[in-house]
C-alpha cells in the first residue's frame, strides 16, 4: 500500500527499532539513516506500526560495515530468516547461495529479488553506497502480492533518494582492504608423497614405484630437475589480494526537487601471482556503479520520481575454470615435474599437460564485460478532487543487461621430462618439446543480452474516518522479459491489491491478493488467485498496558495465505513436441549415410502449473524497559504442495519413455521460527548495545514420489529435502580374518584398513540397500548471529559473530582421496591414516592408489557436523569531534579499521574451511582500513 | 478544469487496462510439430520409422565410452563383446562388463553391467506401437503403409525376443501406453506373460509381418526389414522355445510358484513337436532364400576359404546377411578400436581392452583336413614356440579368419608378422587365451573408420538351426548332414556323415560354435542347452597358451581364471527398480 508517510507517523513507531535495521551508533552518522518509521513492503511501504506481515530490513549503513566485494555476502547474518551460504571469495564470481526460511521445495528454492521494483538476477553486484535498505519478505501476507512467483520469499532492495537540505551533501567513502585465504590445505612434499605412495601400493599388493635412490633424492632435495619438489600452492598463490572501493555521493534539494547521485568504483584482485594483465591475468573484478534518483513535485498534487542506475562489471581471469585450476594444484603431485626446465620453459606430460603455472601465465586470458542499466519513472497524482485520499499512479521501468566476452588465448609448447640413465650410470633427465607455441588470438562473440520492461499502474486510497482507518490499493503490472535470440519473451501479468482497515490504530486487519499469470503454463492453468489475510493488535495501547513500565511496546501479528512458486518449471512443457533428433537415426545401405530420425520429445504434461504454498505466521514485536530492549519473534508453518516431481521415479520401465513428464504432486512441510533481540543502553559517556538473531527452519518431504526402494529406511519420504543417505561405518577392517568374518562388501575388494560398514538389512551383503539417512543436509536448519558494540568519545568498537548449526557436510573430493588421479596427500590424512601398526588410533582409511569405491562413498565416516561459529566482522572506528572538523570545513569525518572472517570454530576435525569444504577458491579474510568524510 | 479531464481520462485508461489486460498473455511462438503433422507428411512418417529402427535394432559392438542412453544398451557387454562373457573369449582389461559376468558379480541392483536394459527395449516397443497406430493416417499408398507397418511389427517382435531371450516370459506391450500422469501407473504395470504366450506373440507377429514385407529393397535402403528377417526371427524363436531350458518338465532351479513356473518355460513337459516346428520354420528361411528372395544364399565369393569367411564380417555387401545394423545414432566417438582391436596393431593408445580367444574354445576347431588337432600339453610345462605356431596354423580356415595368433600377419600379404612376446611394453602381450579376436575387426583400420555392421541374422545360422531341430525331432538323416555340410563345404571343410542322434548333437553344437563364433550366439546357446553350468563352459577354468620370449621362445598351457556360475543365471533378474514397483514377479533364485 502506498501511504503518505507523514500522516501516520506515531511516536511509538519512531521508538520501535527494528533489530534488523538497528544502526550502530557510530556508522549511523556517516550515512543517511534508514527512514526508520517506514517498512518497505511489496509494491509500497507502511508505517512500521501498522505492519501486520512478517518482514525485516537492514540498512545500507549497516551492510557497509562488512567489507565484501559482493552485496550478498554483506547480508550474511544480518536478516532473520535469510540464510546465505558463502561459496568462496573468487573475485567477480562470489555470488553465494541465498535462501529464505530454509528449503520449501524439492524443486527450485530461489527467491525473487527486486531493486526498486525491477526483478534482477542477483543483488551481489550493487554497491552498498547506493542502498537505502534491503528487506526480506517472509510470510504469505507479505508475499501474496507477488502471486505465482512469491512463495520462496522476496528480497527487496531500495535505493537511496535525496533528502531536503539547505546545501549539497557531499560524502566520500574509501575502503582499502587486503584478503588472504582463511585456510589453504597443507600438502605433502615430494619425499613424503613418494614414501606414502609406496606405502599405498604396498597396501594394494603392488610393487613400489619409487626406489630407495628416488626417495633419497627427494629427501636430499638438491636436484630440482631430477627430483622435483613443487608446492603448486606456493608457485601460484601470492600472499594476499587487494580489495578496494570508493564512492562519492551528492544529495540535497528543496520543496520542488530532491536528488541523490552516487558514483562508485570497486576493484578486487585474485590470489594468483606473477601475472601482467596483458599476456595473462590474475582473476580480477572491477565494478563501476552509478545511480541518480530525482524526486520532483510538479504541482502540489503531482509528483514524479525518476531513477537511473546501473553498473559496469569487468572481469578478467585465466583461461582455465577456477575449479579446475584449484583441483590441479592438488592433483598435480609435487614430484610430477619441475615448474620449468633449466632454461625456463614450461613443463608438462601427456597425462598432466596442464602445468598450473603454464596455464596461469602462458595461455592468455579471458575477460567479460557486463553492463546493466535500470531506469524507472513513476508519476503519482493525488485525486483529492474526486475523493479525499485517492491517488493514481503509473510507472514504467526498464532494465537492460549485456554480457560481452573478449578472450585472448594462445597455446604453448611444453617440455616433457624424460628420465634416462646417463653414461655414468646415474639417472638423468632430458626435456622433450611437445606441442607448438602460438600467438595470442582474440576470441569474441557469444554475447548475451536481455531486456525487461515493466508497466505498473493503479490506484491508492487512504483515509481516516474518525476511529476507522481505511486503505486500499489496486494495481496492474505487466512484466516482459526478453532474452536476445530467445523466440518468445517471458511475460508475467499481475493484478494485485490490498485492503487494510484499522480501528483506533490499535486493531489492524489487511487483505492482500494477486491474480497473476505466466505464459509458461497452459491456458486454464495460467492464471491463479492468491489471497492472504493478516491482522495485528497493538497491545500497549490498551488500558492494561498503557502505563506499564516494563512493556513499552507490544504488537501481536498473525497471517495466513496462499502464494505460488513458478521457479523450476520448464516453459511450455504442456505442449507435446515431436522433432528430429540428431543423435537418433539409422544407417541404411552399406556405407555411412545416416537417416536421421523423428522422435517424440520430452513427454508433455498438459496440466503443468506452479507450486503453491499455504503459509501461516504468527509474530510479536515488543520493546521493554524504556525501549532499551527490543524483541521480535515469528513462528511459521508452510505447506508447500503441487511441487513438480518427475514421474519417471514411479513409472515402470515398460512405459518406454526416456524422459518422463513432471507433475504437480510433491509436498513439503516447512516450519520454523525467527527471533531477534537488541539491548541498547548507555553508562556515563559509554554507549553500548548487544543483539542477536536466531532463525530455525526445518522441513520434511511429505509426498516424495521417490523411486521405489528395497528397504523402507531408504525412502526419501518424510525426510528433509536433501537429506544425506549413506552407509554406517563401523571402523576399519583389522585384518583378513576380520574381513572374512564380516558381511561381504560389494563395492570393491576390501583389505585391512578399509572402512567396514554395517549390514542394515542383515542380508550378509553390504550394498546400496544398506544406505540409511545419516546426519542432515548441506544447508543449515539454524542460522544465528550475535552483534555487540561500544562507543566512547568518538571511538567505537563493534563485534559481529555469525554461525550455522544443524547442518551436515560430506567430506568428499581430492583432499580426502589421496593418490586418486595422482592427487597429493594432506597433512591430516598423512597423520591419521591407517597402517597395521596404527590401526587402533587411525582416523583415516589406509592409503591406496586404486579407485577405492569401498572407502570413497557416502557414509557417516565422511559426514560431519557442519556447525560453525565465525567472527564475521570486527570494526574499530574513530569519529573526529565537530570542533576539529569545522576548521577543516567538514561535517563529519570517520576513520576505521575492520577485519572480516578473522576467526572461526567448528567440529570438523579436519583442517578445512567449514563454508567451502572443497579444494576450490577459498573463503577470504579481509583486513580493511577506511574513511568516510562528509562536506 | 482541463487537468481534471486529463486526470479522469487517465484514471479510466488505467482502470481499463487493469481489467482487460489480464486475459492476453503472449502466446508462445512455436515452430514445433505435433503428432498429426508427423504422420501427415511422407518424409516425417518415414523418419519416425527410422526412429523405430534406431530404438529397436540390435547392435552389439561396444562403440561408445559414453554413459548416456546411447551408450548403454545394445553395445555389447560394456567395452567388450558378449563373447568375452562366455567360454569363447576373455577381455584382458578389468573394466569391462564381461568381468562382472565372469566373476558372477552381477544382479538385479546393477544394470547387468549395461549389457541389457529392458527399458530401452520398451522404448523401442513404444515407438513401434506409435508407428503402428498412426501410420494409417499417412499419405502413403495402402500397400506402402502395410509394408511399413509390417516393418514396425517385426521390430517390435525383435525387441520382445530380446527380452525373452534373457528374461523368459515378459510383459507384452502391443499398444501405446498412456503415461501422462501418475494416475496411469496401474495401467502401465502390465504383468509378465507366460513363456508360451511370449513365444506365441513373437511368432504371430512374424507371421503377420511376413505377409506384407518385401523380399528386398533398392541398394539405398539395403538393411531394411525383408520378409526373410521375419521368417528368421520366427525360426530362431521356435528353436529357443524347443530347447532344453524351456522345453522340459524340469526347471533350471526349483520353482514352487505355478505362475512363475509358467513364466520361465513350458509347463506341459518335453514336447518333441516343438523341435519339429522349429525345423519347419528354419527350412522356411532356407526355402525363402533359395526360391523366393532372388538374392540370398551362403556367401561363396573369393578363392580362398579364409578370405571368403572373413569377407562376410567385413564387407556388408554380401548375399548372406538377412538383417544387420549399423551403429545407432551419429556419434563418431569411436572407441571400437580400443575395445576390440589388438593393442598396438590398430589401436595405439593406452589401456586397450584386448579380447583374447580362450584355449577352451580353440579346441572346437578341427584341422583344415577335418581331423582333430592333438592337444596334449601338460599345464605349466614350456613347449617350443614353433609348436604353437604349427598347431594353430594347422587349424581350419574359420580359425584363421577369426583369430589373430602370434607369429601371423594382421594384414595378410604385407609380410609384417607380430610375435606378441616381442612387444611387451607395447601392450601386445596383454591378453588371455591363445590369440586376439580377428573376426569383425580386420576391416577396421584406425579410430576414424566406422565400426562394422552387426549381423542380426545371416543365412548360415538357419542351416545350423535346421540341422539341430531336425536331429532333435528325429528327422531325416540326409537332411541333417546336408544342412551341416553346406556350412562346412562353404569353407572347404570335408563333410560329416550321420552317426546317431547323441553324437550328431555334439557335432552340430560344435559346428554351430565354430561357424557362429563370437556372434553372440554361444552366450545364449549354452543357456538354452542348459550346459552353462558344466566345467569349462560358464563355470570353472579358462585356459590359454602363455608365450614367453627370449632366445628360445616358448608357450605354456595355463589357466588364467576361474569363472563363477550359479544356475539362477540361466535367466536374468528383473531390475530392482522394476521389482520394487511391485508388479513384476522376479525370476527364480534372484
Amino acid at each position: 500500500m502506498k501511504v503518505q508517510p507523514h500522516k501516520h507517523i506515531l511516536p511509538a513507531a519512531a521508538l520501535l527499532l527494528s533489530l534488523a535495521a538497528w544502526p550502530g551508533t557510530a556508522a549511523a552518522q556517516s550515512a543517511p539513516p534508514v527512514q526508520d518509521s517506514l517498512q518497505r513492503l511489496a509494491y509500497g511501504s507502511q508505517p512500521k506500526d501498522q505492519v501486520t506481515v512478517s518482514a525485516a530490513s537492514v540498512s545500507g549503513a549497516e551492510l557497509r560495515k562488512t567489507h565484501t566485494a559482493s552485496l550478498s555476502n554483506a547480508l550474511i547474518g544480518r536478516l532473520p530468516g535469510l540464510a546465505i551460504m558463502n561459496n568462496g571469495g573468487e573475485p567477480g564470481f562470489d555470488d553465494p547461495d541465498v535462501f529464505i526460511r530454509g528449503r520449501h521445495t524439492t524443486g527450485n528454492n530461489g527467491q525473487l529479488v527486486l531493486v526498486d521494483g525491477i526483478q534482477i538476477n542477483s543483488l551481489s553486484y550493487l554497491s552498498v553506497d547506493e542502498i537505502e535498505s534491503v528487506t526480506v519478505l517472509k510470510d504469505a501476507a507479505a508475499l501474496a502480492l507477488y502471486g505465482a512467483r512469491g512463495a520462496n520469499g522476496v528480497l527487496l532492495v531500495t535505493t537511496r533518494r535525496g533528502r531536503a537540505s539547505d546545501k549539497v551533501n557531499i560524502t566520500f567513502n574509501a575502503r582499502y582492504g587486503f584478503q588472504t585465504p582463511t585456510m589453504i590445505p597443507k600438502l605433502a612434499g615430494s619425499y613424503d608423497y613418494a614414501r606414502l605412495h609406496n606405502e599405498a601400493r604396498q597396501n594394494d599388493g603392488l610393487a613400489p614405484l619409487y626406489t630407495q635412490q628416488d626417495l633419497d633424492g627427494y629427501r636430499a632435495g638438491t636436484d630440482p630437475y631430477l627430483y622435483p619438489d613443487v608446492s603448486w600452492y606456493d608457485e601460484i598463490l601470492g600472499k594476499s589480494s587487494p580489495l578496494h572501493d570508493y564512492s562519492l555521493t551528492f544529495d540535497g534539494g528543496g520543496e520542488s526537487a530532491k536528488y541523490f547521485v552516487m558514483l562508485g568504483y570497486m576493484n578486487n584482485q585474485g590470489l594468483y601471482k606473477g601475472t601482467d594483465g596483458k599476456n595473462n591475468a590474475n582473476i580480477q573484478f572491477q565494478r563501476v556503479n552509478f545511480r541518480a534518483n530525482v524526486d520532483l513535485n510538479i504541482t502540489k498534487s503531482l509528483t514524479v520520481q525518476v531513477g537511473l542506475g546501473g553498473n559496469l562489471q569487468d572481469r578478467k581471469f585465466p583461461p582455465i575454470s577456477t575449479a579446475n585450476a584449484w583441483n590441479n594444484m592438488v592433483t598435480y603431485a609435487p614430484n610430477l615435474y619441475p615448474v620449468r626446465t633449466p632454461d625456463g620453459k614450461i613443463t608438462g606430460t601427456a597425462n598432466y599437460p596442464n602445468n598450473p603455472v603454464g596455464y596461469l601465465l602462458e595461455k592468455g586470458y579471458q575477460s567479460r564485460h557486463d553492463r546493466n542499466i535500470q531506469s524507472t519513472a513513476r508519476i503519482t497524482q493525488r485525486l483529492d478532487v474526486i475523493t479525499k485520499g485517492l491517488e493514481i499512479f503509473g510507472a514504467m521501468m526498464f532494465d537492460n543487461e549485456f554480457n560481452g566476452r573478449y578472450d585472448k588465448l594462445r597455446n604453448y609448447a611444453y617440455y616433457e621430462p624424460i628420465r634416462t640413465t646417463g653414461p655414468d650410470g646415474l639417472p638423468q633427465v632430458n626435456f622433450v618439446e611437445r606441442g607448438l607455441n602460438t600467438d595470442l588470438t582474440v576470441t569474441t562473440g557469444n554475447d548475451y543480452e536481455n531486456n525487461r520492461i515493466i508497466f505498473n499502474g493503479g490506484l491508492n486510497y487512504n483515509r481516516r474516518f474518525n476511529q476507522h482507518g481505511l486503505g486500499a490499493m489496486v494495481m496492474f503490472q505487466r512484466d516482459k522479459y526478453t532474452v536476445l535470440n530467445n523466440q518468445s519473451p517471458f511475460t508475467m501479468e499481475n493484478l494485485a491489491g490490498r485492503i487494510s482497515y484499522d480501528y483506533a490504530q490499535k486493531y489492524l486487519a489487511e487483505l492482500s491478493f494477486s491474480y497473476s499469470g505466466l505464459e509458461a503454463f497452459p491456458p486454464g492453468h495460467r492464471f491463479g488467485f492468491f489471497p492472504a489475510l493478516s491482522a495485528g493488535w497493538l497491545l500497549h495501547k490498551e488500558d492494561f498496558l498503557r502505563n506499564s513500565r516494563v512493556i513499552n511496546y507490544l504488537k501481536l501479528r498473525a497471517s495466513a495465505g496462499l502464494v505460488g512458486n513458478d521457479k523450476g518449471a520448464t516453459r511450455f512443457a504442456y505442449n507435446q513436441y515431436w522433432g528430429e533428433q540428431s543423435s537418433q537415426g539409422y544407417y541404411f545401405g552399406t556405407g555411412t549415410s545416416f537417416s536421421p530420425a523423428f522422435v517424440q520429445l520430452a513427454l508433455a504434461n498438459p496440466n503443468i502449473t506452479w507450486e503453491k504454498s499455504m503459509i501461516y505466521n504468527v509474530g510479536a514485536d515488543a520493546a521493554f524497559v524504556n525501549n532499551k530492549l527490543s524483541l521480535s519473534v515469528d513462528v511459521f508453518r508452510e505447506n508447500r504442495y503441487d511441487i513438480l516431481v518427475n514421474m519417471g521415479n514411479v513409472m515402470p520401465g515398460l512405459s518406454g519413455i526416456a524422459s518422463m513428464a513432471v507433475e504437480n504432486r510433491g509436498k513439503v512441510l516447512n516450519y520454523g521460527t525467527e527471533v531477534s533481540a537488541t539491548y541498547k543502553d548507555k553508562a556515563g559517556s559509554v554507549n553500548y548495545f548487544a543483539g542477536g538473531q536466531f532463525s530455525f527452519a526445518r522441513n520434511k518431504v511429505t509426498a516424495a514420489y521417490d523411486v521405489p526402494r528395497k528397504e523402507a529406511y531408504a525412502s526419501r519420504q518424510d525426510q528433509p529435502v536433501g537429506q544425506y543417505f549413506g552407509l554406517e561405518a563401523l571402523g576399519f577392517f583389522k585384518n583378513e580374518s576380520d574381513i572374512a568374518s564380516s558381511p561381504t562388501q560389494t563395492f570393491s575388494n576390501v583389505r585391512p584398513g578399509d572402512i567396514k560398514y554395517k549390514d542394515q538389512n542383515n542380508d550378509g551383503i553390504i550394498d546400496i540397500n544398506d544406505e540409511v539417512p545419516l546426519g542432515r543436509h548441506s544447508y543449515p536448519e539454524i542460522n544465528f548471529s550475535l552483534n555487540a558494540g561500544v562507543e566512547y568519545k568518538g571511538f567505537s568498537l563493534e563485534l559481529f559473530f555469525q554461525g550455522m548449526a544443524n547442518r551436515t557436510v560430506y567430506l568428499d573430493g581430492y583432499l580426502f582421496q589421496p593418490f586418486a588421479n595422482g592427487a597429493n596427500i594432506t597433512d591430516w590424512y598423512m597423520d591419521n591414516r591407517w597402517t597395521p601398526e596404527r590401526h587402533a588410533v587411525a582416523t583415516a582409511p589406509r592409503l591406496t592408489t586404486e579407485p577405492n569405491l569401498n572407502n570413497y562413498r557416502a557414509s557417516d565416516f565422511w559426514f560431519r557436523s557442519g556447525s560453525f561459529l565465525r567472527l564475521r566482522n570486527v570494526e574499530l572506528g574513530y569519529t573526529f569531534p565537530k570542533q576539529v572538523l569545522r576548521r577543516l570545513h567538514m561535517q563529519h569525518l570517520r576513520i576505521f579499521v575492520s577485519g572480516l572472517n578473522l576467526l572461526s570454530w567448528d567440529n570438523l576435525d579436519v583442517k578445512i574451511d567449514p563454508e567451502t569444504l572443497s579444494v576450490g577458491y577459498p573463503v577470504l579474510k579481509t583486513y580493511t582500513t577506511g574513511l568516510s568524510v562528509n562536506f | 478544469m482541463r487537468r481534471n479531464v486529463f486526470l479522469k481520462g487517465s484514471l479510466v485508461a488505467v482502470l481499463a487496462l487493469v481489467f482487460t489486460a489480464c486475459k492476453k498473455l503472449e502466446k508462445p511462438v512455436s515452430s514445433e510439430v505435433t503428432i498429426k503433422e508427423v504422420f501427415g507428411a511422407k518424409d516425417k512418417t518415414e523418419q519416425f520409422l527410422w526412429n523405430v529402427y534406431s530404438t529397436c535394432s540390435i547392435f552389439e559392438f561396444p562403440y561408445y565410452w559414453a554413459s548416456n542412453s546411447n551408450g548403454y544398451y545394445h553395445y555389447g557387454a560394456t567395452y567388450t563383446i558378449l563373447a568375452a562373457a562366455c567360454d569363447e573369449a576373455d577381455a584382458y582389461a578389468n573394466y569391462t562388463g564381461a568381468e562382472a559376468f565372469n566373476k558372477g558379480n552381477w544382479g538385479p541392483s546393477d544394470i547387468y553391467w549395461y549389457e541389457f536394459r529392458s527399458e530401452y527395449c520398451y522404448k523401442g516397443i513404444r515407438n513401434a506401437n506409435i508407428f503402428i497406430e498412426n501410420v494409417d493416417q499417412s499419405p502413403f499408398s495402402d500397400q506402402e503403409k502395410a509394408a511399413m507397418k509390417a516393418e514396425a511389427i517385426f521390430l517390435r517382435a525383435l525387441m520382445h525376443f530380446d527380452l525373452m531371450q534373457r528374461l523368459g516370459g515378459i510383459a507384452i506391450v502391443d499398444k501405446v501406453l498412456k503415461v501422462t500422469s501418475a494416475e496411469d501407473v496401474p495401467e502401465v504395470t502390465i504383468p509378465r506373460s507366460t513363456f508360451a504366450e511370449t513365444v506365441d506373440f513373437i511368432v504371430k507377429s512374424c507371421d503377420d509381418a511376413a505377409k506384407a514385407l518385401p523380399n528386398g529393397y533398392d541398394s539405398r535402403f539395403r538393411g531394411r526389414i525383408v520378409k526373410g528377417a521375419a521368417l528368421a526371427l520366427k525360426a530362431r524363436t521356435l528353436l529357443y522355445a524347443a530347447s532344453p531350458l524351456y522345453n522340459s518338465a524340469e526347471t533350471y532351479v526349483p520353482v514352487s510358484d505355478p505362475a512363475l513356473r509358467a513364466m520361465v518355460g513350458y509347463t506341459d513337459g518335453y514336447k518333441e513337436d516343438r523341435w519339429r516346428l522349429a525345423a519347419e520354420a528354419s527350412k522356411a528361411v532356407l526355402d525363402w532364400a533359395s526360391a523366393e528372395s532372388g538374392w540370398c544364399g551362403l556367401y561363396r565369393g573369393k578363392d580362398n576359404a579364409v578370405d571368403r569367411y572373413e569377407e562376410i564380417f567385413i564387407n556388408p555387401n554380401n548375399n548372406e546377411i538377412i538383417l544387420d545394423a549399423g551403429l545407432m545414432g551419429n556419434n563418431t566417438n569411436n572407441y571400437f578400436v580400443r575395445f576390440l582391436t589388438p593393442g598396438m596393431v590398430v589401436y595405439t593408445g593406452t589401456d586397450p581392452v584386448n579380447v583374447g580367444i580362450t584355449f577352451n574354445f580353440t579346441k572346437f576347431y578341427q584341422k583344415a583336413d577335418g581331423t582333430e588337432q592333438t592337444w596334449d600339453e601338460t599345464p605349466g610345462v614350456a613347449y617350443p614356440y614353433a609348436q604353437y605356431q604349427q598347431k594353430l596354423g594347422e587349424l581350419e580356415p574359420r580359425f584363421q579368419a577369426s583369430v589373430f595368433q602370434s607369429g601371423t600377419e594382421w594384414s595378410r600379404g604385407t609380410g609384417t608378422r607380430y610375435h606378441f612376446f616381442e612387444h611387451a611394453a607395447r601392450q601386445l602381450d596383454r591378453y588371455n587365451g591363445v590369440g586376439f579376436l580377428r573376426k569383425f575387426v580386420k576391416g577396421v583400420y584406425n579410430a576414424s573408420s566406422p565400426a562394422p555392421r552387426w549381423i542380426t541374422f545371416r543365412l548360415a545360422e538357419f542351416y545350423l538351426n535346421y540341422a539341430e531341430a531336425l536331429n532333435e525331432s528325429n528327422g531325416s538323416a540326409s537332411e541333417i548332414t546336408w544342412a551341416l555340410n553346406e556350412v562346412r563345404g562353404r569353407v572347404d571343410m570335408p563333410g560329416i556323415a550321420y552317426t546317431n542322434q547323441a553324437d550328431m548333437r555334439t557335432k552340430i553344437r560344435r559346428e554351430r560354435g565354430v561357424e557362429l563364433a563370437f556372434e553372440q550366439h554361444r552366450y545364449f546357446d549354452v543357456r538354452r542347452w542348459k550346459i552353462a553350468g558344466e566345467e569349462g563352459v560358464m563355470k570353472g577354468g579358462m585356459w590359454g597358451l602363455k608365450l614367453a620370449g627370449g632366445a628360445n621362445p616358448t608357450y605354456t598351457l595355463q589357466k588364467f581364471e576361474d569363472r563363477a556360475w550359479e544356475d539362477k543365471m540361466y535367466l536374468y533378474p528383473f531390475r530392482v527398480s522394476e521389482t520394487n514397483l511391485g508388479y513384476i514377479v522376479q525370476n527364480p533364485g534372484w
